[in-house]
C-alpha cells in the first residue's frame, strides 16, 4: 500500500476512477438531499395522538419531514417553552389552552399566523390577538357512573352546588389545578358558577366539597383510573370529559347501546378548553412551522381528531363520529361556564395560592381571602 | 497500599492516565455535566426570579417546616421498616442455596420498577376503600410505609444479599464449628458482615423515602404526608416558580448529602476484607424452616399488589370476566402517532436499559474506584445526588444547560444513566473496600501496574456487586417514565410511557391494554434480572 502500484494497475484506476467519483458524488448528493430535507418540530403535550397516514401524506405532499416531541403534559410544556423561549426547542407547539396561556411569558412565545383553515371555526372559539390557531374543543365537566350512583340510592346533581350536600359525601374525586389541566379547568368553572366574595362564593363550595370528603388527585388517570367506581375506585362522580362517556362505548369489551357513564349538563357546569398550535418564535424553519401549523387545522387532520384525541374539532365543517353524537353531546349555551381572559390573567396566580391554602393546608375561606 | 508502591520512576504517562486518575475525571465530568451544570443552570434562573433573602424567608414558613418533619419521619420509618423486612429475607438469600432462588430475586426487584400509577393501583385494590382485604388505608402513613417496604426492599435484598455472599462464608463456617447457634451467628458474625452493605442499602433507601413522589401523590392525595418532592413539583408544574424549585433542591440536596456523609463514616468503620466464597450449602429442615419465616414478609409485601395487577391484564375492572381485549389492543399496531404498540415499546424498553445500564456500570464504577483507589472523599459524598435531586428540577435544569440533547436518544439514556449510577456505586464501593490490600500488594510486587491490578484484582472481586449494581441500573432506566426528566420523543416510548398513553385515554380497551403493558414491564424486568444474575454467576455461589 506504501508503494506505487504497477501500471496496469493505474491504468485501470484511471479507467474505473471516473464512474467511482460520478457514484461517490450521487451518493453524497443523495446523502445531503436526505439531511437537508426540509424538517421541522411539533412540540406538543403527551396526551397528542395523529394518524400516521395522515403524517405521511402531509411528508409526502410538503416534501417536509415532520418530527414529533412530547414535552410532557400541557402545563410541562408551556414550562418548557416559556424556559427556552431563547432557543426554542421545536418550530412549532401545540397543547396550549386558554388557562394556560395565562401562565407568565407564554403569550410572547408565538408569532402571528394567520391559519388556512381559520374561517371554518367559529368565533366563539379564536383567541385573542393573532398569533394561536385552535385546533381541539373539550368540554371538561364531571362524569357519573350511572350504576354505582344508583347503587348507592343517590340521583343525579342539578347542580354543583349539590356536590356540597352530606348526602354527596365521599363521591367525588377531582384533579389537583396546581397539576393537572382538566383541574384548572374546573377551578375556573367553579370561580365562573360562584362568583368571588358572594355569600356563597367559590372558596365556600371547595371548602364544602373538602368538608364532604372530595377526593382530589394528582392527574386525570390517576382520578379515572384509579379512585373512579368505574375501574375500581369508590367515587361515582370524576372531573374527566364531555366525551368520555362516548369513548366508553367506541373502547368497551362488547358492542353497547347506551354508555355505562354520562357526563354531567347543568348551569355552568362545563369549561370549554380549546387547545391551540402556535409557530414559536425563532422557530429554525418558520415556513415551515406556518405549514405545520395549517396542516393541523386541514379537514383531514380535523376530522380525525374526535377519535384519536376524545375531543371536538375546532372546525365545524367536518363529520364527527357516531358515538359522539349519540353520547358525547356537547354542552352548549349557560352550560358553558366562561370567565374573561384578561381575569384569568391577572388573578390566576392567586386563585391557585388560595385553592392550596384551603384545599391543601385546610384554612377556612375567611383566613384566605 | 496500593498508592505507596511504586512511586519510584513513575513515567509522565503512568501518572496521569493511572486508573484512579481517570476514573476520578470520569466521574466528577459525568456528574458535573449531567447533575452539577443542570442544577447551577436552575439555581441561577431562580434567584434571578427572585432575591435570595426573600427566597430563603421561606425556610420560616411554618408549612414549610412541617413538610420538612413530615418527610424526615416518614423517610426514616419507611427506612428501618425496609430494614427489618428486607434484611432477614438477605441472610437467607446469602446463606442457602434453594431452587428458584435467581427468579424469586428477579421478582423482588419488579416493584423497583412499576410505575406508581400501576404498583398504586394494586395497593389500592387491596387495601383501597374498596379493596378485597376490607380495610382502607387511603391516605395513611401506613399505607405509604407499606408501599416504601413494597418500593425499595429489593435494594436491602438484593445488595445485602449480594455482598454476603462474596463475604468470608469460611468466617461463618469457622463460628460453627466452635459452635455458635444459628441466631448467635446471625447476630455476632453475619450481621456485623454485613454492616457496610447494610448501611449503603439504608442511605438509598432513606433518599428515596425522602424524595417519594408518585407514592404520595396516589395513595396519600389527602396531603398530609406530602414530601418536599412533590412540594417542588407544585411549585414548579404550577407557577414555574423556579426560585422556590431551587430553594427546596438545596435543602433536599443538604440532606443527601448529610446521609452521605454519615454512611461514609459509618461504612469506613464496617468495612472487612473478602475472601473467595465456597458454594452454598441446600437447606435442612431447620434451614428450610428459617429460609420460609424470613422470606415469606418480602414475598407478601412484594408479590400480593403484583398478582392483583397481573390479575387485572386479563380482568380488567369494567369488562365482564377473563378477556383478551387488553393484548390484542395492546400488541396490534395503533396507526397512530403517540400511541406505542407492545413491541414497539419492549423493543424501546431493551435499546433504552442496554444503552443506559452500560454507561451507568461505567460511570458507576469509575465513580466507587476514583473513591476507593483515588481518595476522593467528596466524590464519596456526593455520590447519592442524582438520585436525592428531585426530578422535575433536575428535568428542567437539563433543558436549560443542554437544550439539544432534548429529544435525542442519549439525551434520555444518559438521563437514565444518570439516575442508576448511583446504585452501581454503593454496590460496589463496599466490595471494593474489601479487597485485601495484600492481594493487591502482592500483585504489585509480581509486577502488575495499576492497570492490570484493576483488571485481575479488584474487578473480579467485583463481580457480585457489579451484577447486583447493573440490575438497578438496568431497573431504573426500564421503569423510568421521564416525562418530567427529559423531553421525549413518540417514537422512543418504552413500556411505561406506552402504558401512560394509554392510561391518559379513556375507556375499557385502553384500561385493559396498559394493565397489559404492565405485566409485560414486570415480566421483561424479571427476565432481565435473571439474565443479569446468570451472566454474573450470581445466585450459583
Amino acid at each position: 500500500m506504501n508503494h506505487p502500484q504497477p501500471t496496469r494497475s493505474t491504468v485501470k484506476a484511471q479507467r474505473v476512477l471516473p464512474p467511482l467519483i460520478a457514484a461517490w458524488s450521487v451518493t453524497i448528493a443523495l446523502l445531503l438531499g436526505v439531511t437537508f430535507a426540509q424538517s421541522v418540530t411539533l412540540v406538543t403535550h403527551d396526551s397528542f395522538t395523529l394518524p400516521e397516514a395522515l403524517v405521511e401524506a402531509f411528508e409526502r405532499d410538503t416534501g417536509i419531514d415532520l418530527r414529533f416531541l412530547s414535552g410532557g403534559d400541557a402545563g410541562e410544556l408551556v414550562n418548557r417553552a416559556v424556559l427556552t423561549a431563547n432557543r426554542p426547542i421545536a418550530d412549532a407547539l401545540f397543547g396550549i389552552d386558554d388557562a394556560l396561556i395565562a401562565r407568565e411569558g407564554a403569550r410572547n412565545l408565538f408569532i402571528d399566523h394567520e391559519a388556512a383553515g381559520i374561517d371554518a371555526v367559529p368565533d366563539a372559539l379564536r383567541f385573542a390577538g393573532s398569533t394561536l390557531t385552535p385546533i381541539t374543543v373539550g368540554y371538561v365537566t364531571l362524569n357519573l357512573d350511572l350504576a354505582a350512583l344508583e347503587a348507592r340510592g343517590l340521583e343525579e346533581p342539578r347542580d354543583l352546588a349539590d356536590l356540597t350536600d352530606p348526602a354527596y359525601e365521599g363521591t367525588l374525586v377531582v384533579t389537583d389545578p396546581a397539576t393537572s389541566s382538566p383541574g384548572l379547568a374546573f377551578l375556573l368553572t367553579t370561580i365562573a358558577r360562584f362568583g368571588e366574595g358572594g355569600d356563597f362564593d367559590w372558596l365556600d363550595f371547595w371548602a364544602g366539597l373538602r368538608d364532604n370528603d372530595v377526593r382530589v388527585t394528582a392527574g386525570w388517570s390517576d382520578a379515572y383510573y384509579t379512585a373512579f367506581t368505574r375501574y375500581g375506585g369508590d367515587r361515582p362522580i370524576v372531573l374527566s370529559y364531555a366525551t368520555s362517556p362516548a369513548a366508553e362505548v367506541m373502547f368497551a369489551e362488547q358492542p353497547l347501546d347506551e354508555a355505562p357513564t354520562k357526563s354531567l349538563h347543568c348551569d355552568q357546569c362545563a369549561w370549554r378548553q380549546i387547545e391551540a398550535a402556535g409557530v414559536l418564535r425563532g422557530a429554525g424553519d418558520e415556513a415551515a412551522a406556518r405549514q405545520v401549523v395549517d396542516f393541523l387545522l386541514s379537514p383531514a387532520v380535523q376530522t380525525a381528531v374526535p377519535e384519536a384525541m376524545f375531543v371536538y374539532p375546532a372546525r365545524t365543517d367536518v363529520a364527527l363520529p357516531e358515538a359522539f353524537d349519540a353520547f358525547g353531546r356537547a354542552p352548549t349555551g349557560s352550560a358553558i361556564a366562561t370567565l374573561d381572559a384578561e381575569r384569568i390573567e391577572a388573578n390566576q396566580a392567586r386563585w391557585l395560592e388560595q385553592w392550596t391554602l384551603v384545599m391543601r393546608q385546610g384554612r377556612s375561606p375567611d383566613e384566605v381571602r | 497500599m496500593p498508592r505507596s508502591l511504586g512511586v519510584v520512576g513513575v513515567t509522565w504517562r503512568e501518572r496521569f492516565l493511572a486508573p484512579q486518575r481517570v476514573a476520578a475525571v470520569l466521574a466528577w465530568g459525568f456528574l458535573a455535566l449531567a447533575l452539577l451544570v443542570p442544577l447551577a443552570a436552575v439555581v441561577a434562573r431562580g434567584l434571578g426570579q427572585a432575591p435570595w433573602d426573600a427566597v430563603a424567608g421561606l425556610l420560616r414558613d411554618p408549612f414549610v417546616r412541617e413538610r420538612l418533619g413530615v418527610t424526615l419521619l416518614q423517610a426514616t420509618l419507611s427506612t428501618g421498616l425496609t430494614l427489618l423486612v428486607g434484611v432477614p429475607g438477605a441472610l437467607a438469600f446469602a446463606r442457602y442455596r434453594f431452587p428458584g432462588k435467581r427468579w424469586l430475586r428477579a421478582a423482588f426487584t419488579i416493584p423497583f420498577v412499576m410505575p406508581t400509577v400501576v404498583a398504586g393501583a394494586g395497593f389500592l385494590a387491596l387495601v383501597g376503600p374498596s379493596g378485597v382485604l376490607g380495610v382502607d388505608l387511603l391516605d395513611s402513613l401506613a399505607l405509604v410505609l407499606l408501599a416504601h417496604v413494597f418500593y425499595n426492599q429489593a435494594v436491602v435484598v438484593r445488595m445485602v444479599g449480594g455482598f454476603l455472599e462474596a463475604a468470608a462464608p469460611n468466617l461463618r463456617s469457622a463460628a460453627a464449628t466452635l459452635g455458635a447457634g444459628p441466631l448467635r451467628l446471625a447476630w455476632r458474625v453475619t450481621l456485623p458482615l454485613a454492616a457496610p452493605a447494610i448501611f449503603a442499602a439504608a442511605a438509598l433507601v432513606f433518599v428515596f423515602s425522602f424524595t417519594s413522589f408518585g407514592v404520595i401523590l396516589i395513595l396519600a392525595p389527602g396531603g398530609a404526608w406530602d414530601t418536599l418532592e412533590v412540594e417542588v413539583y407544585r411549585s414548579v408544574a404550577r407557577l414555574l416558580r423556579l426560585d422556590v424549585a431551587a430553594l427546596l433542591a438545596l435543602v433536599q440536596l443538604s440532606f443527601a448529602m448529610v446521609v452521605g456523609g454519615a454512611y461514609t463514616v459509618l461504612q469506613a468503620r464496617a468495612a472487612v476484607p473478602l475472601a473467595a466464597a465456597p458454594p452454598l450449602p441446600r437447606p435442612g429442615w431447620a434451614g428450610r424452616l428459617v429460609l420460609v419465616s424470613t422470606l415469606l414478609p418480602a414475598v407478601v409485601v412484594t408479590l400480593a399488589p403484583l398478582l392483583a395487577l397481573a390479575v387485572r391484564a386479563f380482568v380488567p375492572p369494567g369488562a365482564e370476566g377473563v378477556t383478551a381485549l387488553g393484548w390484542r389492543a395492546a400488541f396490534a399496531p395503533s396507526g397512530l402517532v403517540g400511541v406505542t404498540s407492545a413491541w414497539e415499546a419492549i423493543g424501546n424498553s431493551l435499546r433504552f436499559a442496554a444503552a443506559a445500564g452500560a454507561v451507568a456500570v461505567v460511570m458507576g464504577t469509575a465513580f466507587a474506584y476514583a473513591v476507593v483507589r483515588g481518595r476522593q472523599r467528596w466524590l464519596d459524598r456526593v455520590s447519592l445526588l442524582p438520585l436525592a435531586t428531585s426530578s422535575v428540577t433536575l428535568g428542567l435544569g437539563l433543558l436549560l444547560a443542554w437544550p439539544s440533547l432534548a429529544g435525542t436518544f442519549w439525551g434520555l439514556a444518559l438521563a437514565h444513566a444518570l439516575i442508576g449510577m448511583p446504585f452501581v456505586t454503593r454496590a460496589v464501593l463496599p466490595s471494593l473496600r474489601g479487597v485485601p490490600a495484600s492481594r493487591l500488594a502482592a500483585a504489585a510486587v509480581a509486577g502488575a501496574g495499576a492497570w492490570r491490578r484493576l483488571w485481575r484484582v479488584d474487578l473480579p472481586a467485583l463481580r457480585a456487586s457489579l451484577v447486583s449494581g447493573a440490575g438497578f441500573a438496568v431497573a431504573v432506566s426500564l421503569g423510568e417514565f421521564g416525562a418530567s426528566l427529559m423531553l421525549t420523543r413518540p417514537e422512543f416510548a418504552t413500556l411505561p410511557v406506552a402504558m401512560y398513553q394509554r392510561l391518559g385515554r379513556p375507556g375499557v380497551e385502553n384500561y385493559a391494554a396498559a394493565m397489559v403493558m404492565a405485566l409485560l414491564l414486570m415480566l421483561v424486568t424479571a427476565g432481565l434480572m435473571a439474565l443479569l444474575d446468570r451472566l454474573g454467576g450470581a445466585g450459583e455461589w
